[in-house]
């Protein structure tokens, strides 16, 4: 529950933080007014003018001090410093152009790269196929016990394709492919 | 008790490095402000400042500038909202307000604050007594 309304009064917080110069400008005028005020009731209480303006100094106290506590009340520490790494980063970046465009250009390759090889991995190997219930879908080998050794598996001939597809299989319907060329229909078993 | 004293509490816990046990201490000045914004209407910070020095006779002394940090620290609490208006003698002036979660939050501070006094009358007393 603590953490909670520590993070509301965070949030409530940061409704404060574009307006904070101007709450900082507010401030200053109340505190401004506030000793003008107070001046000015002592001068009505018989004091010289110069006397009560130095009292009524004393009796606000602090105001660099108020204005400060105001101000960092309205920021969030980290923004700020993040600002000025952003400035600073942007500063070095400019003073050495060769470094920047080498940095960037190899960033920018590396992202690419990446990014692209990515892509072709996952449209080859991740991404389900394009039909309906592609876990359903198998791929038929020729696999000889005794060569496995030499011969983990061998693609399918066009004999066993026609084989299998007048057999009797615990498949609904089979198709053949030649490695990416041509592909023969599919025939719905009668 | 000085409000001074609670200022500075208030200083380092915003700064993360002190915790726990100063609710009490901090809080004695938002209390006062709130319930000066309560029983007066809106105001604006010289107009709170008078009012707290009046009701404790002089017996506080309160650097007024502290009253401006409890008024933005109040503000984003949501327990009063601010105002630009003109004072009675044509100034510009900003007035606060005491909002509703603002009235919630004085009525609980207020059982708060009862339930300590009374323990520590209570502790001071045995002390008396023995």
């Amino acid at each position: 529950v603590k953490a909670l309304s520590q993070l509301r009064a965070f949030v409530a917080r940061l409704r404060f933080v574009p307006g904070r110069r101007r709450l900082l400008d507010e401030v200053t005028k109340e505190l401004e007014s506030h000793v003008e005020l107070l001046a000015a009731r002592y001068v009505s209480s018989g004091m010289a003018p110069d006397e009560a303006r130095l009292a009524a100094r004393r009796q606000i106290g602090n105001t660099t001090r108020v204005r400060e506590e105001v101000y960092t009340m309205n920021s969030i520490d980290w923004l700020g410093g993040l600002a000025y790494d952003v400035r600073y980063a942007y500063r070095l970046l400019t003073k050495n152009p060769g470094f920047s465009v080498a940095a960037i250009a190899t960033l920018a390759l590396g992202i690419g790269a990446t990014t692209s090889i990515f892509s072709i991995l996952y449209s080859v190997l991740l991404k389900p196929l394009p039909y309906k219930d592609p876990e359903r879908i198998y791929s038929a080998e020729i696999i000889v016990p005794e060569r496995r050794e030499q011969l983990p598996s061998l693609p399918a001939s066009v004999q066993a394709y026609l084989a299998w597809r007048d057999a009797r299989s615990d498949f609904s319907e089979m198709a053949a492919l030649d490695r990416g060329s041509a592909i023969s229909p599919a025939m719905p078993r009668a | 008790l000085t409000f001074q004293r609670s200022f500075g509490y208030f200083y380092a816990m915003a700064k993360g490095t002190h915790s726990g046990k100063i609710d009490v201490l901090q809080g004695t000045l938002d209390l006062m402000v709130l319930t000066t914004l309560e029983s007066m209407g809106p105001l604006h910070g010289y107009g709170i400042a008078r009012r707290i020095e009046q009701i404790s006779e002089a017996t506080l002394r309160l650097n007024e500038g502290t009253v401006y940090t409890s008024l933005m620290r109040l503000q984003q609490r949501g327990w009063i909202s601010a105002t630009w208006g003109t004072s009675e003698n044509n100034r510009k002036a900003k007035y606060y307000a005491i909002t509703r979660s603002g009235r919630r939050q004085l009525t609980a501070e207020t059982q708060h604050w009862e339930r300590i006094a009374g323990v520590i009358t209570r502790l001071l007393r045995t002390v008396q007594q023995s």
